[in-house]
């Protein structure tokens, strides 16, 4: 029976969401007014068997969305935080929204995407059943510190009775499945693109997470993502339960256990691993691998990582990147460098972030810009109040000089990009400053 | 004969892009006409081969440095003796802690610094990371940076940067920043701070390069560090 306090919490939650939605406020602030009221009140509510988190630095957003299209199809009621409101207050109002006046959530699975600071004070009040990490990478330094103190964060959000599904190509996430008796692993296996070298900027890989000794790769999928091995204490990749056989970046599609052939939203390895963590989740909460196959055929991402455009009658391509965070723009310039079309690119870091101030362009440091310097490539335009910055970076790279233009202004740059005889556009940067770029009036948007 | 830069731990105390300062210092010195050789000495390796011009180093996660540290313990003479002998030394992020007396790290630990200099380094769980703008005697201009770290740095007798107008200094309330003695420099900020800081780079440039130096254009950093200060400053 539930107290008068949580019932409260609810009829809050539910009251301030309603207005929220009428006045277009965030889906934070309905949990929030609950937490208020009945601090514990996520310890109280009465969840589902089934409560599946996400967390890690890169592809919360896609993996959760991929895991709600296959659990809806598969006829299941889900409960999820899809506003993208990551933290104890968006999880709150989630689930107090989805509860019964006397506290039952109605859904009969429970999905959470969980900011990789915050799982730790979220999951005091309930343990999820699985709980997939996806990677660890420099992310949002300015607030995160840096990769190893988010790993110290996230491991203060596992505990014994939840069943981890973890990424065992990236060392950080490997380590926590040490000594757990139960762990779904999932990875890749040697693929096509991979080097035996690492061949970005740094590696955060060159010594383990378990003793600090020096480790080796056989191979890098990309970054520090790969087939590892410590030298000294013997720590080495797990074998996997799911796993990548293949990657058809033209057909879109990833080869999961060498039968499995799933659609994916983007061609990127990133999403292949986005794609294998949901196909994963899904076939530990009970779904067939022929349906997860059939369900992800017409699945379209709402994360609209790229999107379409046209400059001057000219083609486009918008890579929505994350500033702060070297591995996502890595993989923007990857698809960039693979296009043949002759291109120009721009890059546009205008504001750091959207959420807190900071002039920190330590960053642009870690990002591989050397990819850039392929031939089709025929001019670089470095766009925005921190393009002198770029600049700065991008004389190291060996990128011929001629082929870069800095230009402050967006609008001028969009011209500039307009005025050029390629056949095509890419333009990376951050959800902010993209939204700033399709709001130019040379820029027209064409949706997918 | 050239400049010989060595470049400490390179790999395993490189968090921020920190290495950019080595490869943007040697891209100034060569375009002096003067031929560089950096060594690149990490964990596992000898650190110190004969004499250097330039010794770096960079940030690194508190595991990290904590490794570094044990490293560099077999060869605190070297380093010692080059800070004597007036070599010019860069230690950035929380690397100059390592060359302190102690440092309590963030695992509660107390761990013996090399003891070359007498402060002390007290790290707790919480992260203080913020945009810094600092002056320093040496500069006419202000620095401007970014600190990232865990902990405090106290006694510090002689701060490399006498006054901090946004962002943390050393310890709460301390007001400065950072280490100087001799041509030792030591601060907390992290990343390449000599491209955000061309007027920084030009001092080492110039005493690097002696009577090799002359003047060269550099607009895209000036203009970085001129849009970075202006940000800044009006948040002071």
């Amino acid at each position: 029976m539930a107290g008068s306090k949580t019932k409260l919490a609810i009829a809050l939650c539910k009251t301030a969401s309603r207005v929220g939605s009428l006045v277009g406020r965030g889906s934070s602030m309905p949990g929030s007014l609950a937490l208020k009221v009945c601090p514990d009140i996520l310890s109280r509510i009465e969840l589902p068997e089934t409560v599946i988190a996400v967390t890690g630095s890169n592809g919360k957003t896609s993996t959760v969305e991929m895991i709600a299209h296959i659990l809806t199809s598969d006829g299941h009621r889900v409960a999820w935080n899809k506003a993208g409101s990551n933290q104890t207050e968006g999880v709150a109002t989630c689930l107090l929204c989805d509860c019964t006046p006397g506290g039952k959530v109605k859904s009969d699975i429970v999905l959470l995407e969980s900011d990789e600071r915050f799982a730790r004070h979220t999951f005091k009040f309930f343990h999820p059943k699985y709980y997939v990490i996806l990677n660890l990478y420099r992310d949002q330094m300015t607030r995160n510190g840096h990769p190893e103190w988010a790993h110290r964060v996230i491991k203060e959000s596992i505990h014994d009775d939840m069943h981890l599904i973890l990424n065992a190509d990236d060392p950080q996430i490997a380590d926590y499945g040490f000594g757990r008796p139960e762990v779904t692993w999932f990875g890749a296996d040697r693929l096509a693109e991979d080097t035996e070298e690492n061949t970005t900027r740094y590696n955060d890989g060159a010594y383990c997470p378990a003793c600090g000794g020096r480790m080796e790769y056989e191979y890098f999928h990309y970054n520090h993502v790969g087939k590892y091995r410590c030298t000294e204490c013997g720590f080495c990749r797990p074998d996997t339960d799911v796993t990548i056989t293949d990657a058809d970046y033209e057909g879109q599609h990833v080869t999961i256990n060498g039968k499995y052939k799933v659609h994916m939203p983007f061609s990127n390895i990133a999403n292949c691993y986005n794609t294998l963590a949901a196909f994963a989740v899904c076939e530990k909460a009970g779904v067939r691998p022929e349906k997860i196959v059939e369900y992800m055929e017409n699945f379209i991402s709402h994360s609209k990582r790229v999107e379409s455009f046209r400059v001057g009658g000219k083609p486009g391509y918008l890579l929505v990147s994350k500033h702060e965070n070297s591995v996502a723009y890595d993989r923007a310039i990857e698809t960039a460098a693979r296009d043949k079309r002759s291109s120009s690119v721009m890059v546009i870091v205008d504001e750091i972030s959207r959420k807190y101030f900071t002039s920190e362009t330590s960053w642009l440091w870690d990002i591989d810009f050397e990819k850039l310097n392929v031939p089709q490539i025929k001019q670089i335009i470095l766009a925005g109040q921190y393009c002198y910055d770029l600049d700065a970076r991008f004389e190291v790279t060996d990128i011929p000089g001629d082929r870069i233009t800095v230009c402050e202004d967006l609008s001028e740059a969009a011209r500039l990009m307009g005025e050029s005889d390629t056949e095509c556009f890419y333009v990376m940067t951050c959800f902010v400053d993209q939204i700033k770029f399709r709001a130019l009036s040379e820029v027209e948007t064409t949706g997918e | 004969m050239g400049i010989r830069i060595l470049h400490l731990f390179s790999d395993l105390m490189n968090m921020y892009g920190d290495y950019g300062n080595v490869t943007m210092l040697v891209r100034r010195l060569e375009e002096l006409g003067l031929e560089v050789s950096v060594d690149c000495r990490t964990y596992g390796d000898r650190l110190f081969d004969g004499k250097y011009d330039f010794i770096y180093c960079g940030a690194g996660t508190e595991l990290r440095r904590d490794k570094a540290l044990g490293c560099l313990k077999a060869e605190k003479e070297a380093l010692r003796d080059a800070i004597e002998a007036g070599t010019y030394v860069l230690f950035t992020g929380n690397s100059w802690e390592m060359l302190g007396k102690s440092i309590h790290n963030v695992d509660g630990k107390d761990l013996e610094g090399l003891g070359i200099f007498d402060y002390v380094t007290s790290e707790t769980d919480t992260r203080v990371t913020h945009d810094i703008v600092a002056e320093t005697d040496l500069l006419d201009r202000p620095v401007v940076g970014f600190i990232n770290k865990c902990g405090s740095v106290t006694n510090v007798d002689s701060p490399l940067f006498t006054k901090v107008t946004l962002g943390p200094g050393n310890s709460e309330g301390s007001g400065a920043e950072g280490y100087h003695y001799r041509n030792f420099f030591g601060t907390e900020m992290i990343g390449p701070l000599l491209v955000k800081n061309p007027h920084m780079m030009d001092m080492l440039v110039r005493a690097l390069a002696g009577d090799s130096y002359r003047e060269t254009r550099h607009d895209s950093a000036v203009k970085a560090y001129e849009v970075t200060l202006r940000a800044l400053s009006e948040r002071q």
